[in-house]
């Protein structure tokens, strides 16, 4: 009898045991996950301000172009640039991303607006170097959405399992603390609008 | 195990085999729960993996094209290892957006080799009159999006805009291959062709253990006793084999997958429902109803669902586990 209770209490340590294990080392994963993504965050987000200088200088051959949108351009740019941000790991609290995200937001709409003010330069707008531009702004801010989209996918199931039972317990134990998402299409955040339309107007069918 | 083959089963046991009806019942059966499955499992939105290098569903390019593509598709991915590959539909599904889905479709195909992300998948919708061109990580490099835009301004979008699908879509291919080439070195083998072992494990093991199952009955079909151990013993390398590559085989070929699984199911029920018989002291032929119900026509059923994938010309196109950061470039016509 005395052995069997034995048997049983070592088998529930040794299954206690394993699963902590798992469950810690699985945390331990997906938060680096997680992390891993938001260096892709990073890096699109720093090619579309890489992009930047050029775009101005582009736009800026233009005749007269308003000095205004460039300037909320090249400030929207430098506020990103003082933005304290641990490189290499996703911000720990909620406020951290707000914080990034609202930089990086009035860029985007800095830089929509810019888009739109050129619809009033023609040539500009018919030019070649400026329709490059175009076509590599919008890529870069179709990465930003993927990239994004997968970091909150991956945060969601680093928090899934930090939250659920028996990961909850394990998290609590070892300092797993839920993370932030980015908010969904918020209206900053939106892709300017930029529309294609290679030469002629789509002709009727 | 019976309980769960309502049909085929209970037609087994309660009518004298015909096994013509048979096959063509239990064929139409199979399709049937293999398609409901695909269906549930994959999803709504997304179509099914590709097959071929060039899949148009909105029957816009002759046969001749697409052949001729795909050979040239195929050529392509043995000598570079980059994987190219067309996708025609007749629009976006509703809610969804261009990129995004584009996004989906290559993530869901894993276009490219997965060390090298060196896919491109070339989308187009034809009413909705939007295309574009999504590149892996691995060709952000070779294909830039500022290019991949010009491939679609100056290649693609004047021949659509004249109606010339065919045309637009192997100038948008072929300037497609001539950036990516040179980017990296081939093996002169296809993703698809190194796979191949997968599409045969299945059907081949499953059929392998019913033949050996076959050979254990005709030695052992003494008394009882000896009929309950072949049954164990052809139940035993039908499941134990069959099951994991089944598994393994979900993966990447759903229907084929299922299918398999069936036909385990299948077979257990045909030799259950001759045991049955057999305690019932019905000696008649017992070696020719067998194989004649139960073993033919589970081939016949199967078959198929194994069909699909090979065979035919220029070879098959399988993805390699590439992703998309979301590169390339999307225009319209």
């Amino acid at each position: 009898m005395g052995k069997i209770i034995l048997a049983v209490l070592v088998g529930f340590l040794l299954l206690v045991g394993v699963g902590s294990c798992t469950s810690y080392n699985g945390l331990v994963g997906k938060s680096q996950a997680v992390n891993g993504q938001w260096a892709n965050v990073e890096s699109s987000y720093q090619r579309r301000l890489d992009l930047i200088p050029n775009l101005v200088k582009t736009v800026e051959g233009a005749a007269n172009f308003e000095r205004s949108t460039l300037r909320e351009i090249t400030e929207a740019r430098s506020s990103i640039g003082s933005l304290k941000i641990t490189p290499g790991q996703a911000p720990a609290t909620a406020e951290e991303l707000a914080k990034f995200e609202q930089a990086q937001g009035a860029l985007g709409t800095a830089l929509s607006r810019l888009l739109m003010v050129t619809e009033r330069y023609p040539d500009l707008k018919a030019s070649k170097a400026f329709g490059d531009l175009q076509v590599a702004l919008e890529g870069t801010e179709n990465r930003i959405n993927t990239e994004r989209m997968r970091f909150n996918e991956l945060t969601q199931a680093y928090n899934t399992s930090a939250q659920k039972f028996p990961g909850v317990i394990f998290a609590r134990m070892f300092g797993f603390v839920p993370r932030a998402y980015f908010s969904a299409d918020k209206g900053a955040e939106k892709a300017p609008g930029v529309q294609f339309n290679f030469g002629s107007p789509a002709p009727a069918k | 195990m019976g309980d769960q083959l309502p049909v085929g089963t209970a037609v087994f046991w309660a009518t004298p085999v015909r096994p013509v009806a048979l096959v063509r019942f239990v064929g139409q059966w199979l399709s049937l729960v293999i398609w409901l499955l695909t269906r549930v499992v994959a999803g709504v939105a997304l179509p099914p993996k590709a097959e071929r290098y060039v899949t148009d569903t909105a029957g816009v390019l002759d046969i001749a094209t697409i052949s001729a593509l795909n050979r040239e598709l195929e050529q392509f991915e043995k000598t570079s290892s980059s994987q190219i590959v067309v996708y025609l539909a007749r629009r976006v599904p509703p809610g969804e957006e261009l990129n995004r889905y584009v996004n989906r479709l290559f993530e869901a195909w894993a276009i490219g080799t997965k060390t090298r992300d060196n896919g491109v998948l070339l989308a187009v919708f034809t009413d909705d009159r939007r295309v574009r061109i999504e590149t892996g990580r691995g060709l952000e490099g070779a294909i830039p999006d500022i290019l991949a835009g010009r491939i679609i301004a100056e290649q693609i979008a004047p021949r659509f805009r004249g109606g010339d699908f065919a045309g637009g879509i192997r100038a948008g291919a072929t300037a497609l291959m001539a950036a990516a080439k040179g980017e990296y070195l081939g093996t002169g083998k296809t993703q698809y062709e190194r796979l191949a072992w997968r599409r045969w494990a299945a059907p081949g093991l499953l059929m392998g253990g019913a033949i050996l199952g076959l050979l254990i009955r005709s030695v052992t079909t003494g008394g009882r006793g000896w009929g309950r151990m072949g049954m164990v013993l052809t139940g035993l390398p039908v499941g134990a084999v069959g099951l994991p590559v089944v598994v393994a085989t979900l993966s990447q070929h759903l229907e084929l997958g299922i299918g398999a699984a069936l036909m385990v199911l299948f077979l257990l029920g045909c030799f259950r429902s001759r045991d049955r018989e057999y305690h019932r002291g019905g000696a008649r032929g017992r070696w020719d109803g067998w194989t004649g119900g139960g073993w033919s026509s589970g081939g016949r059923g199967g078959g198929g669902s194994f069909g699909g994938g090979g065979g035919g010309g220029g070879g098959g196109f399988s993805g390699g586990g590439g992703s998309s950061g979301g590169g390339g470039a999307s225009g319209s016509w």
